[in-house]
Order: C-alpha cells, then structure tokens, then sequence
C-alpha cells in the first residue's frame, strides 16, 4: 500500500490532487476534509492552532496504517495535517484511500479516523 | 533523558523542552514524582496524560533510561 503522509503549516486545498488511480487495479478513491468550525464546544471562534509531535505522528499513524491494512487491504492512502492556525472553514485535515472496491475504502476511512482520534498526537489549541 | 512537553502539558509545565541528568533507570511514577512538584498545574494533568518513550506509548511497568527521549501527551485531539 502505498503511505503519503505531510504535516505542513500550508492550506489543504480543495479538492486535493494525487496520483489517481494509483494503479489500474484501483476502483475507488473515499475521501474526508475535516474543517474547522464555527463553535468549539460552546464557545465561538476565529480559528484552532493546532501542534504536533511530528515525528511519533508519522510513526504512529504508519502503524494504525500497518495494521488496518490486513483488515481492509487498500492500494495507497494519503494524509495531510495542517499545523499552525486554521481559521474557521478551512481544512484541518485530508485523508484519501484509494482501493479496489468502495466498501474496504469506507472501513479503513473510518477506522482510520477513529484511532488517529484516539492516539496520534496532535493537538488542538484555542 | 530528554523531555519533550506538548499543548496543555507545556501550558502547565511552563517550558516545552529541557534536559535532566539520569545516573540509572527510573519508572514511570518516579518521572511524574520528579515533574509534578514545581507544577501542580502538570499534576493535574497527569492522570489523563500518556508517556511516549522515543517515539512510542509507553506500557505499563516499562522503565526509562537515561538517554531516552520522553514525551509528555496530553489527551490528543488532532484531525
């Protein structure tokens, strides 16, 4: 599978623009922006800052990779993560699987997200 | 031993980086033991924060060494 993954202080613009199809087995590519919003729990705001220790990110999330693979085997995944201040409306992350069928992009899609939620480590600050 | 503060744990610990002298090997209690006094802020934050040792989470029971890098994570909230 093949593992793109930046964190960078540049805009994550849309739509982002990768090698797709990666190869000409690929019938799906299952894409997710996450955006900032308007409200942070109750509060109202202009914009999140958000940090990272970059280099257990990257690691951390190559291993979430690794092992949804044998789950859900896909063709290649890509991930981006703004740091820095995002203001409200903009992306804060990208996150594109390609695979052969819809169904397996879908999983990984979601599981993916749910153990970076839980274990990669970045971090949103007001 | 290097130790790494990250968000809320570098807010409560009043620095992000530094360096401390380790003559051996010490648990993971006796790192809280040896930061939380001059931060109780950090303190506080202790039971919901994770330890990384170079790089990754560390198990329970797992000892540091005096030339590990440690990390301290506060809940994450990325993405």
């Amino acid at each position: 599978m093949e593992v793109t993954i930046e964190l960078a202080q540049d805009p994550i613009t849309r739509p982002q623009t990768w090698r797709v199809p990666v190869d000409s087995e690929t019938g799906s590519l299952v894409e997710f922006y996450g955006i900032v919003r308007e409200t942070e729990g109750t509060e109202k705001i202009s914009s999140l800052r958000y940090e990272a220790y970059a280099a257990m990110a990257e690691k951390v999330m190559r291993e979430k990779i690794a092992t949804l693979e044998k789950k859900h085997p896909c063709r290649a995944i890509r991930i981006v993560h703004r740091l820095g201040i995002i203001p409200i409306g903009e992306n804060a992350i990208y996150v594109g699987i390609q695979s052969r069928h819809r169904r397996e992009g879908f999983l990984f899609l979601q599981e993916f997200m749910d153990e970076f939620k839980k274990d990669v480590p970045i971090w949103k600050l007001r | 031993m290097r130790v790494l503060f990250f968000a809320q744990a570098r807010e409560a610990a009043g620095w992000s980086e530094g360096m401390l002298a380790l003559d051996e090997p010490i648990s993971q209690a006796q790192f809280w033991a040896m930061m939380t006094p001059p931060s109780p802020a950090l303190a506080a934050l202790q039971i919901s924060s994770r330890l990384a040792r170079n790089g990754a989470y560390m198990l329970p029971g797992e000892m540091i060494q005096p030339d590990d890098e440690i990390a301290v994570i506060p809940p994450v909230s990325g993405g």
